[in-house]
């Protein structure tokens, strides 16, 4: 039945400085990263620390995220591209401890809300994505309601998904449009709702 | 055709033949090498390979007119005068870059530039700090009769702002609460009272439903993505913290990091140009959904980002 709904993490302690998480750019995009606050044994957050040199800073903890259902297919992704990704990361700066646990790192995400909410999404449901074996999400998604968009944004979207028709078993959004005087733009009304959440 | 051959090939760092030396027209060299290189070996150009002597690897250094010193081709320039050196007069920028908005420069806001959607005895006021100076507070307080929350949002509003190019936000609050509301602070972000749509955004949030963190959010039409980050909303002890949102449509990405060191990257369903439509290109908003009064204090937002009104003009002429 269609995609599984699974959020992927892993978090891990890699050996970088601050200048390079924050210019760190992951190879294999639908990944999100997170990379924690500096801390030292005691917990205490390195950069209050009056007078610490944070050049000092050279390792970091850091959470990848990633989610088997995504409106992008490219974008579904599975514990094999945490996995490539902490490969390369591994590469360019040194993990120097893998799965860190809810000891190592009180404020992982994983341990402050449910597995599957790290990442959501929600999406209109005359998504090209949630047609063929994806079309059982519909009847599952939630906080189902009605949202307005501009005609303009469904066309931009459908010449996309005519591009990656490899992806997509079809192009075209259903809407009526409609003139939204306020606006002055035209509208289509369409139903919006979370995807993915159905566990 | 003929090759003059100048000698066996010869590797970086092997700079010693003075005959070598001035047939060369670019030599990489370590910054101290180069920094020792007297001025009777005319290089003109040099590229540096090491981080020495004042040198900075990767950076292209030039030998001066009266051979006397080596200078780099980046030089400081400020702007000030008229000149190549100086890359022109920081006036003539402005000039040709007439789409640019530059929100908020100032050291506090002025609550004046705010549209404010409120509902019953919410307030938006200033709170006048001492060591803070103007602070723009929202107040969020639940209404007994009606058994819901008086909703308060803050919203930046005029001209379109672009998804084309890059956007920089920072924003320094304190909330003092990290539960039972709904927080909104972002590009294109909902109020906090209504449900989500699916609007180009980039911004953040929190809800019951996920905890007491911010969501990193994003949302490129017809999908809208969150994702979890380790910032808490109030952590303990709590204080203020400045967030900075940044849109790369370059590297198709959406970056929230906060002055605790937290960097949070997405690079899911990001904006892929379009525009925000004012009333609502930065806004912040705050909603209580139980009987605790919230509130969100505003000590500073900036923001820079590029104006997309059609019927503004790209240029001076």
């Amino acid at each position: 039945m269609g995609v599984p709904n699974v959020d992927f993490y892993r978090s891990v302690k890699v050996k970088i400085d601050l200048e390079h998480a924050r210019h760190y750019q992951p190879f294999h995009k639908g990944l999100d990263v997170n990379f924690y606050e500096p801390v030292d044994d005691n917990g205490e957050n390195l950069l209050k620390v009056k007078g610490y040199n944070t050049k000092k800073i050279n390792n970091l903890d850091v959470t990848i995220t990633a989610k088997s259902v995504n409106p992008n297919p490219l974008h579904e992704l599975d514990m094999r591209d945490i996995d490539e990704e902490l490969a390369m990361m591994d590469e360019n700066y040194r993990i120097i401890q893998d799965h860190l646990k809810h000891t190592d790192n009180k404020k992982l995400t994983h341990f402050k809300q449910p597995v599957n909410t790290l990442i959501r999404h929600a999406t209109i449901l005359e998504h090209p994505y949630l047609e063929g074996e994806n079309d059982f999400m519909k009847s599952k998604a939630k906080e189902v309601h009605d949202v307005e968009i501009p005609v303009e944004v469904l066309r931009e979207q459908e010449q996309k998904f005519e591009k990656r028709k490899t992806f997509y078993n079809k192009s075209k959004i259903k809407y009526v449009a409609k003139m939204n005087k306020e606006l002055g733009i035209k509208t289509a009304t369409m139903k919006v709702g979370y995807i993915g959440d159905f566990d | 055709m003929s090759l003059v051959n100048l000698g066996l090939p010869f590797q970086e760092g092997d700079q010693s033949s003075n005959a070598r030396r001035n047939a060369t027209m670019v030599m990489s060299g370590r910054g101290s090498e180069i920094a020792s290189i007297p001025s009777s070996q005319q290089i003109p150009l040099f590229r540096c390979i090491t981080t020495e002597s004042g040198l900075v690897m990767d950076e292209i250094y030039f030998r001066s007119a009266d051979n006397l010193s080596v200078r780099n081709i980046r030089r400081k320039h400020t702007h000030s005068a008229d000149t190549d050196e100086e890359g022109g007069l920081f006036h003539n920028i402005l000039i040709d870059n007439p789409r640019i908005i530059v929100y908020g420069q100032g050291p506090s806001n002025n609550i004046e530039d705010f549209d404010i959607t409120k509902l019953g005895d919410a307030t938006l006021n200033y709170t006048p700090d001492a060591t803070y100076g103007r602070i723009i507070t929202l107040s969020s307080l639940w209404d007994l009769v009606n058994l819901t929350g008086n909703y308060v949002n803050a919203s930046i509003v005029g001209q379109n702002i672009g998804f084309s190019e890059k956007m920089l936000a920072m924003v320094t609050i304190y909330m003092d609460h990290n539960a039972n509301q709904v927080a909104r602070v972002g590009f294109g972000m909902e109020m906090a009272h209504n449900t989500i749509d699916v609007t180009r955004k980039v911004g953040m949030e929190m809800c019951g439903g996920t905890g007491t963190n911010w969501q990193a959010v994003t949302a490129d039409g017809i999908t809208r993505s969150t994702s979890a980050t380790s910032m808490n909303v109030a952590p303990i002890p709590n204080g203020y913290k400045t967030y900075r949102m940044f849109f790369n449509p370059n590297s198709v990405s959406y970056k929230l990091t906060n002055s605790d060191g937290v960097t949070k990257l997405m690079t899911s369903t990001i904006p892929s140009g379009g525009q925000i439509d004012h009333p609502r290109l930065f806004r912040l908003g705050l909603n209580t959904t139980n009987s605790t009064e919230k509130h969100m204090w505003i000590r500073k937002l900036m923001f820079i980002a590029k104006n997309v009104d059609a019927t503004w003009f790209d240029s001076p002429e």
